[in-house]
């Protein structure tokens, strides 16, 4: 059976994770996903890290210093870029350039959905905006994924981060006693939150397309999904007119409930107990009858009460166990406990490995390197290959030739313009 | 098949049984339109039990976390263990589309949900399980709340303090991507419905949700065997990392080569950071020793405000770090009118977050409250159904709904 999406066109005008992670789950259910890519902007494709081999293999200055048009186009590809990129086909197109402003619109005209992650006003500014899109095609989806969205700070640039900190993502994520400075905002959590809903959101303006006929313009602000990733927090301070010190690992009904130390160097697993049979059963796989009994610790309240004791007990048994034993002893006695799985865990991890869920590729200068692969899968809509994310303009011939019945002179002309570069 | 549709899932029902996993990808589900029924255990759905509460004082009707994620649902009671309710959860189920649910196997299992049996109800029903690691593999029975999801997708080992235990993310946070993920699945199911006519399975593992949103740490351990560490907010690149301001903290991100350049403008140009290589990233977290300083100093001298205006200015990404507080009262997000307001019986006229996207097919809707414990029992059970009042108090008394 074909996948979900087949048939489906999406011209992806995208950089960073957001725009990628979106694109990269519509061609895996299917979708043919084409990257509008340009030596005016390499952003992802030259971003670390390189490997084993160190420095990246292009000049690190900035695109309108160098000449990128010597560059080798397979070493344009960096480890991060092919993460976010299978599957999808690439074409140059410099957007600078007023005919390739009009050869995007041609594209516009035989696609179903244009994706951007530009903040406000660059799309506009091409004139490539919804209003001028849909004159192409009156049923195009237009989706534009922005940091903050249109308002008065829509010219902003940011980065996942900053967005974390602007949404009050960043102030919760500690521990109570944890610096400002030092609380987490260093990653690229909220681009794969606001991603993922941003690709359920144009499959659901698809499927509004497919029963009215009608296409139409997505504006999602990645800011927002930040904050409406910690709702409840919000709506605690919206009613009770307070913001709560980050809590950590502990839970405020729960206990145990934390992150202990293992045995081994930097080690650590979590163990989640959630009610008295719980903790029955971990009092027995830890061989500690009496504490089922000791009135310090025989119910909820009690262990909440007395937590810090509570904890240090655990984990001086915890201390004479790797993190993948506690795990195997306790979820084999029915209490939740996890691992806190580094790179190599997850690498060797036999669950993900037992699932098909690690993708592979093959890299110029890298070798085989195995990624992440699709958080969902379907009975009958997913696609399970992994293609190597592409070479810039790697499709080219397919785009300019077929889709769009350019001749070789043409092309030539437009290469050597830098239009197609 | 023109029609007139006010929302984008305009007639798609939805049966919600989740209980805490699943939550947000009901409510999700809910936002975009779809008639989402959460149908909930006669004592009511796990989330009622959690904190916070209005006042802080424990009701079923006024947990917070409870109202944040179901929002736009209807509910009903209905327990799926009595013989009697299994007739009528089977009548709900042919006249659905969707139904999402987040069981532990063993339960499932013993409530018969699994996707065979629901799929002889009806062929065309979209089935998605929130699990937490899946529905095969040697880890699919173990248990896995919030932490041990986020524990093993790898994001909480590289966050936090270098010195101090890995801490996990506020508010769920894999149970809220799980949810996303899931619902991006289940949608793609409703639009290969329009051709095939047939439903299908989705099968959404917390675990694997987890280890896609980390960074990316299984391609840095398979390309140079490298294990990303603890770093608090320092990025991999510098500068990037909050600092400190005059009147609280800033997020700067200096990556791109582009960046660098505005910023040594900002900075006018020190002598110290002129050379070449100061263009990659890489060299510049090495040396950040360098780089701290001199950031540190210009920063104190602004307010948030000013040296966010100021760096924006030149196209440096920097932002202030806000509290909740801050977030909403902070005029961008009034101005795009993303605060809403709804009134609840249980805990009266409030504000909330309005929904993080905008179609432009799809005018803002009221927020519809939380529903009461099974506030819609009336309005499925009878007036759909055409159970008389009698029968329903019956079903009450046995325990049923």
């Amino acid at each position: 059976m074909k996948p979900a999406l087949a048939g489906v066109r999406i011209l992806d005008f995208t950089d960073s994770v957001i725009g990628p992670f979106v694109t990269m789950l519509l061609a895996h259910y299917g979708a043919e996903v084409i990257k509008v890519d340009s030596r005016m902007h390499l952003g992802f494709r030259r971003l670390g890290p390189w490997g084993p081999k160190g420095n990246a293999p292009i000049p690190q200055a900035p695109e309108d210093t160098v000449d990128f048009s010597k560059v080798r186009l397979d070493w344009l590809i960096s480890p991060m870029f092919a993460q976010l990129n299978s599957n999808k086909l690439s074409m140059t197109l410099n957007l600078s350039k007023p005919e390739g402003r009009d050869l995007f619109k041609r594209l516009a005209k035989i696609s179903d959905v244009v994706v951007d992650n530009f903040r406000f006003g660059v799309m506009q500014k091409w004139g490539l905006d919804y209003s001028s899109l849909k004159q192409m095609k009156s049923d195009l989806i237009v989706t534009s994924l922005q940091a903050l969205g249109r308002g008065p700070y829509e010219e902003w640039t940011t980065w996942a981060m900053n967005v974390m900190s602007y949404a009050g993502f960043t102030q919760g994520w500690g521990y109570p006693d944890t610096s400002t400075e030092e609380r987490i905002g260093s990653g690229y959590y909220c681009d794969y939150i606001a991603g993922g809903m941003a690709a359920a959101v144009i499959v659901a303006a698809l499927f509004y397309r497919a029963r009215t006929g009608k296409g139409q313009y997505i504006e999602l602000s990645q800011a927002e999904v930040a904050a409406s990733a910690m709702g409840p927090a919000y709506l605690d301070y919206f009613v009770n007119h307070r913001v709560a010190p980050p809590v950590g690992n502990r839970h405020r009904l729960f206990a145990p409930y934390n992150c202990y130390r293992c045995m081994g160097d930097d080690a650590w697993c979590v163990i989640a107990v959630r009610d008295d049979e719980e903790w029955q059963q971990l009092c027995l796989a830890l061989e500690q009858p009496s504490w089922v009994k000791d009135p310090k610790f025989k119910d909820m309240p009690n262990r909440l009460k007395n937590v810090e004791e509570l904890d240090r007990n655990i984990e001086k048994w915890t201390s004479w166990h790797t993190p993948h034993q506690v795990m195997g002893i306790l979820q084999y006695y029915g209490v939740a406990a996890g691992v806190v799985q580094n790179g190599e865990d997850l690498y060797h991890d036999i669950q993900l490995r037992a699932r098909g869920f690690m993708a592979e590729q093959d890299l110029p200068r890298l070798g085989n390197v195995t990624f992440a692969g699709m958080p969902v899968r379907s009975s009958s809509g997913s696609t399970v290959s992994y293609q190597r994310a592409p070479w810039l303009g790697e499709h080219n011939d397919y785009v300019y030739g077929q889709l769009l019945g350019l001749n070789e002179n043409e092309r030539k002309r437009l290469e050597e313009e830098r239009v197609i570069y | 098949m023109a029609g007139v549709f006010e929302t984008v899932l305009e007639g798609i029902r939805v049966l919600d049984l989740t209980e805490e996993r699943g939550l947000y990808a009901g409510k999700l589900l809910a936002d975009l339109g779809a008639d989402v029924i959460k149908v909930e255990p006669p004592k009511g759905c796990k989330a009622r039990q959690m904190m916070p509460f209005k006042d802080d004082i424990p009701n079923p009707e006024s947990s917070l976390y409870f109202i944040s994620l179901n929002s736009n649902k209807r509910s009903i009671t209905l327990n799926l263990h009595s013989l009697s309710g299994r007739p009528i959860f089977n009548q709900l189920v042919q006249r659905a589309d969707v139904l999402i649910e987040d069981f532990d196997p063993p339960v499932r299992k013993s409530l018969d949900l699994d996707y065979p049996a629901i799929r002889k109800l009806s062929q065309r029903m979209i089935v998605a399980s929130l699990s937490g690691f899946g529905e095969t593999g040697p880890y699919s029975s173990y248990k896995a709340p919030d932490i041990v999801s986020f524990a093993m997708g790898g994001l909480m080992y590289i966050s936090g303090a270098p010195d101090k235990p890995p801490v996990v993310a506020p508010c769920e946070q894999a149970y809220h991507s799980t949810s996303i993920i899931a619902v991006f699945g289940i949608l793609t199911a409703l639009f290969q419905r329009l051709s095939t006519n047939e439903g299908q399975f989705v099968d959404a593992s917390a675990h694997e949700t987890m280890a896609t949103m980390n960074e990316e740490v299984i391609m840095r351990y398979s390309l140079a065997r490298e294990i990303k560490g603890r770093y608090g907010s320092q990025h991999t690149s510098a500068p990037a990392r909050i600092y400190p301001c005059k009147d609280g903290y800033v997020h700067l991100v200096v990556l791109r080569p582009y960046h660098w350049r505005s910023l040594l403008e900002v900075l006018g140009n020190p002598e110290i950071l002129m050379d070449e290589a100061w263009y990659d990233p890489r060299f510049r977290r090495l040396n950040v020793d360098m780089i701290d300083p001199l950031i540190t100093e210009f920063a104190l001298k602004y307010t948030r405000a000013e040296i966010t205006q100021l760096l924006q200015a030149k196209g440096l990404p920097c932002t202030p770090v806000n509290t909740p507080a801050d977030f909403a009262n902070d005029i961008h997000i009034k101005e795009r009118g993303f605060i809403t307001e709804f009134e609840h019986p249980a805990i009266g006229r409030q504000r909330d977050l309005g929904v993080p996207f905008k179609l432009s097919e799809m005018a803002n809707r009221q927020q519809r409250p939380a529903p009461l414990l099974g506030q819609h029992n009336r309005e499925i059970y009878s007036d759909e159904l055409g159970y008389p009042l009698m029968e329903l108090a019956k079903f009450k008394d046995e325990g049923t709904i």
